[in-house]
């Protein structure tokens, strides 16, 4: 496990690292109003940036995610092993897209380019990391089963989708109260609910790796 | 000797092609060659004994266990060498070294600088500058360097100048030495294979034709050239091909149909090559026929 861990980052492609530069980017448009987007926004934007590095992770070889898979069968390495791995790098380029997000936050607010904003919070932490998940969840047994064109395509589709039927939901007539639970505790719902869809994604891409031939 | 490598009556159907009953073993000590045209399923072949492939039916065996894909440590015992790009492209031959590298308890650094070295492949270039000839060069040191007991290989030699080429079975013979390896290769240059193979393995259409010693076969076989007037009797000897030529006829037999000819009649008979076995058996099609 720890080899394919390794092999993750050591092949990361560089451009994949600055990719936070795009959420301070997206800040610098807005400058002094930053603060007031709320952590919603901080969120998604670093969720989607973490999900764009581990999206970007499969594409170090020329012919794509089954020439890779073509060489990682042939070493000491098991489908399952390789699903697991790409599963728990979901949560270390999280990681490393987070920090890289607050230095660079930080930086942008010492310099008075943004208004001040603190992203080191445990709740923004843990909803960015659920959103990484979410995202990365639907696109690895697309990706797995179809290829890299249709799974980032359909990734980019439910990034999109989420928040907006999220708003679309509270924006409408629905009775709000027929989701109590959701609404009184929701980083529990979120919690329950990222922790199934991620089983459900892992099972689905274990079972076509499993059978898929290379 | 323990027979490391074996298939079991495998069968794989894809669309328009299938391996059909593929049975064949290979013992420690010895090189394998697998042989066929294009098409024939040496590579689908190798990729079920790589467990990239699942057999519909049938067993791989490697190293006198069933084998299945998540026996990493199987795993660790075999060496491969693949006709395609499957290394990092974006990335320089040491790293991609350093990739590889942890996944093999047995990994020998000393021994894969020194096949580097001996290879000439540059370590500081990116894998997509190389040239098809060094790529393999690369995926050779590599799958030599970590003390692996079978090698496995899909036409190694395809996109080697001639030079390195001989090099190559230079290090391949260096490697057998070691009586607990074994070497199993697909080719289309057939000259590498009589230089060291001691078995080779024919496939055509999907099927296995043979799988004997490399000795054994250069005695199977016989080609029998004569003048015009022995044409009649050739084709009564029942060839496994015939073809007329401008100077007479040159027939593909068994070599005890020859033993049956006429002795007082001059033909000419001589051994065949691989190649040239190759040729007539593919030729022939009398693939139904097991020899």
């Amino acid at each position: 496990m720890y080899q394919l861990i390794r092999k993750d980052i050591l092949t990361q492609r560089k451009t994949a690292f600055i990719a936070p530069l795009f959420l301070i980017l997206y800040f610098l448009t807005l400058g002094k109003d930053v603060p007031q987007l709320g952590g919603y926004i901080y969120c998604l934007g670093i969720g989607f940036i973490a999900y764009f590095m581990a999206m970007l992770s499969n594409f170090n070889t020329n012919e794509g995610a089954d020439t890779e898979q073509r060489l990682l069968l042939s070493m000491p390495a098991s489908r399952r092993n390789i699903i697991a791995a790409k599963f728990l790098m979901i949560a270390v380029w999280w990681g490393i897209a987070y920090l890289l997000s607050v230095l660079f936050t930080w930086v942008s607010g010492m310099f008075h380019l943004i208004g001040t904003v603190n992203l080191l919070s445990a709740p923004i932490a843990f909803v960015s990391l659920c959103v990484t998940f979410m995202l990365a969840s639907f696109f690895y047994p697309f990706m797995y089963q179809f290829g890299y064109r249709v799974a980032s395509l359909i990734g980019i589709a439910v990034f999109f989708a989420l928040p907006s039927s999220l708003g679309f939901l509270i924006q409408s007539d629905f009775n709000l109260e027929k989701i109590q639970f959701l609404t009184a505790h929701p980083l529990s719902s979120l919690s329950i609910g990222t922790l199934f869809v991620v089983t459900i994604s892992f099972c689905f891409s274990l079972s076509i790796v499993k059978k898929k031939n290379y | 000797m323990e027979t490391i490598l074996e298939l079991r009556h495998v069968n794989k159907a894809f669309k328009g092609f299938a391996l059909k009953d593929i049975s064949f073993s290979l013992k420690r000590g010895f090189i394998m060659g697998f042989i066929g045209p294009n098409g024939a399923g040496k590579s689908t072949t190798i990729r079920c004994l790589m467990d990239l492939i699942h057999p519909d039916s049938g067993e791989v065996w490697l190293f006198g266990q069933k084998y299945t894909g998540d026996n990493t440590v199987l795993k660790q015992k075999i060496g491969f060498v693949y006709d395609q790009d499957v290394f990092f492209q974006e990335l320089t031959a040491e790293k991609n070294k350093q990739v590889i590298a942890p996944f093999y308890e047995r990994w020998d650094d000393t021994l894969f600088y020194r096949y580097v070295k001996e290879f000439q492949v540059p370590l500081n270039k990116k894998m997509k500058t190389l040239s098809k000839g060094t790529k393999m060069k690369f995926a050779l040191a590599v799958a030599l360097s970590h003390h692996a007991e079978l090698i496995i290989m899909d036409e190694p030699t395809s996109g080697l100048d001639p030079v390195f080429r001989r090099e190559l079975l230079d290090v391949l013979f260096d490697v057998i030495q070691d009586e607990n390896k074994a070497i199993f290769f697909s080719t289309h240059i057939t000259t590498d294979l009589e230089k060291i193979a001691d078995y080779i393995t024919f496939l055509l259409d999907g099927k296995i034709l043979f799988s004997k010693e490399r000795e054994e076969l250069s005695e199977t076989f016989r080609i029998v050239k004569g003048s015009r007037s022995l044409i009649t009797t050739i084709k009564q000897a029942d060839p496994i091909v015939y073809k007329e030529t401008s100077l007479g006829f040159e027939a593909f037999m068994f070599t005890d149909q020859t033993e049956k000819l006429d002795k007082k009649i001059a033909f000419h008979i001589e051994r065949p090559n691989l190649e040239e076995i190759m040729y007539y058996l593919v030729k022939s099609k009398k693939t139904e026929t097991a020899y």
